[in-house]
């Protein structure tokens, strides 16, 4: 889809996107389309959806406010009513300082986890996931970005697909003078390096106060965490994708490429059972070995 | 002399953003600290915080005063995972000293 995506993007004739043949979406495709028809929208292509009154999914859509997202008011032939923990309708996502706000968090969290208790292990690991995908989006895209989380209770499928249009990982470490770009770099090798820990593209950039924001393990950090709650990761940017799913590294080159970014992230909920466990084995997958004396550090 | 900084009046219970991390380090933190000031860093009401928040903010601190960090900023109400975050930050911070050096 994301190929599609790329191929459509290179055009700017008239679109008309057909969407009687859909039946289900998960978040990322949603918020990938999303994040693309906004971005055509805004730059003046005509994109239409014809017959979309008659389509399965449309009712879907319309309650994920996906419609709303990309500025186009269609009829609602349904009552809204709260979707509790199986959804949360698309968010926009600004980039620079408006970040990702504690109630928008808990909100995706509680979807995610199932749960509004905010110290149990599901929603905190839920809600550090969180924080790491937006905040890497919003700093990094330089556009708005689009955020949906869903569950799926007859797999304990916890998903949340995260899009933007923007300048994509190669860019970022390019635009930012990282010293991990270099010329030439392709879309593949700026994503394989981008999940490695201690890369981040701003990493090297001090900023007004002396030091970076960023050390470049959030996402690291959250695909070991996933990992150990039998989940996956799929990170797309440019022509390039990689696909983390247990022991196993997928990943290739598109023939289309996405301007912008997509990650899209599932675990089980089941699985989360001790969070600090989790932590703590998330940080040794990136080396990271607390001293034993640093508990004097703590009254 | 202590001063004590509870974090979740500032900021909330989830610890977002690493920029705010920073600023407060950079404009409160360090000046005490530079006056002789223990400060004390309150996570009270914290139930969460991102890898960026942490790091901006305890690693740094770690990183610039490497050698008495443990008798210059103290860290109270702390649960569980809070704790092995900020381990987790403390051992970059050292890391990162180590590299200057």
């Amino acid at each position: 889809m994301l190929e599609q995506l790329g191929e459509l993007d290179a055009s700017s004739d008239p679109l008309e996107i057909d969407l009687s043949r859909a039946k289900f979406w998960i978040p990322s495709a949603i918020v990938a389309i999303c994040s693309m028809v906004r971005k055509w929208c805004e730059n003046g292509r005509l994109v239409s959806f014809p017959n979309c009154e008659q389509c399965v999914v449309t009712g879907y859509l319309q309650r994920i406010d996906f419609f709303e997202q990309i500025g186009l008011k269609l009829p609602e032939a349904f009552q809204r009513h709260d979707p509790g923990t199986s959804f949360v309708v698309i968010e926009r996502i600004d980039p620079g300082q408006a970040r990702l706000n504690e109630p928008l968090a808990r909100k995706l969290a509680s979807c995610l986890a199932g749960t509004a208790d905010v110290i149990a292990d599901a929603f905190r690991f839920s809600e550090f996931a969180m924080g790491e995908l937006v905040a890497n989006c919003q700093q990094h895209a330089m556009t708005p970005g689009y955020v949906s989380a869903q569950y799926i209770g007859q797999r304990d499928w916890a998903r949340i697909g995260i899009a933007d249009s923007g300048v994509g990982i190669r860019e970022s470490f390019r635009l930012s003078d990282s010293p991990f770009f270099r010329d030439g770099m392709s879309d593949a090798e700026a994503l394989e390096m981008a999940m490695q820990p201690w890369c981040s593209s701003k990493k090297h950039q001090k900023g007004p106060y002396g030091a970076p924001a960023n050390r470049g393990i959030g996402l690291k950090m959250v695909w070991n965490m996933l990992h150990q709650a039998g989940g996956e990761l799929f990170i797309a940017s440019g022509n390039a994708w990689r696909h983390y799913k247990g022991e196993k590294v997928n990943h290739g080159v598109m023939r289309a490429r996405f301007q912008g970014t997509v990650v899209s992230v599932r675990f089980e909920r089941g699985q989360i059972d001790d969070y600090v466990e989790i932590w703590k084995e998330a940080n040794r997958a990136v080396n990271l070995t607390p001293e034993e004396d640093s508990t004097i550090l703590f009254s | 002399m202590n001063t004590t900084i509870r974090l979740s009046e500032r900021f909330g219970s989830f610890l977002l953003n690493g920029d705010q991390a920073n600023l407060l380090r950079f404009t409160e933190i360090e000046p005490k600290i530079s006056m002789g000031t223990i400060v004390e860093i309150d996570f009270d009401g914290v139930t969460n915080m991102t890898s960026s928040f942490c790091n901006a903010l305890v690693a740094t601190l770690v990183a610039h005063h490497p050698m008495d960090f443990a008798q210059k900023v103290h860290f109270k109400n702390c649960d569980p995972l809070i704790r092995e975050m900020i381990l987790g930050a403390v051992a970059i911070g050292r890391r990162e000293a180590a590299e200057w050096a």
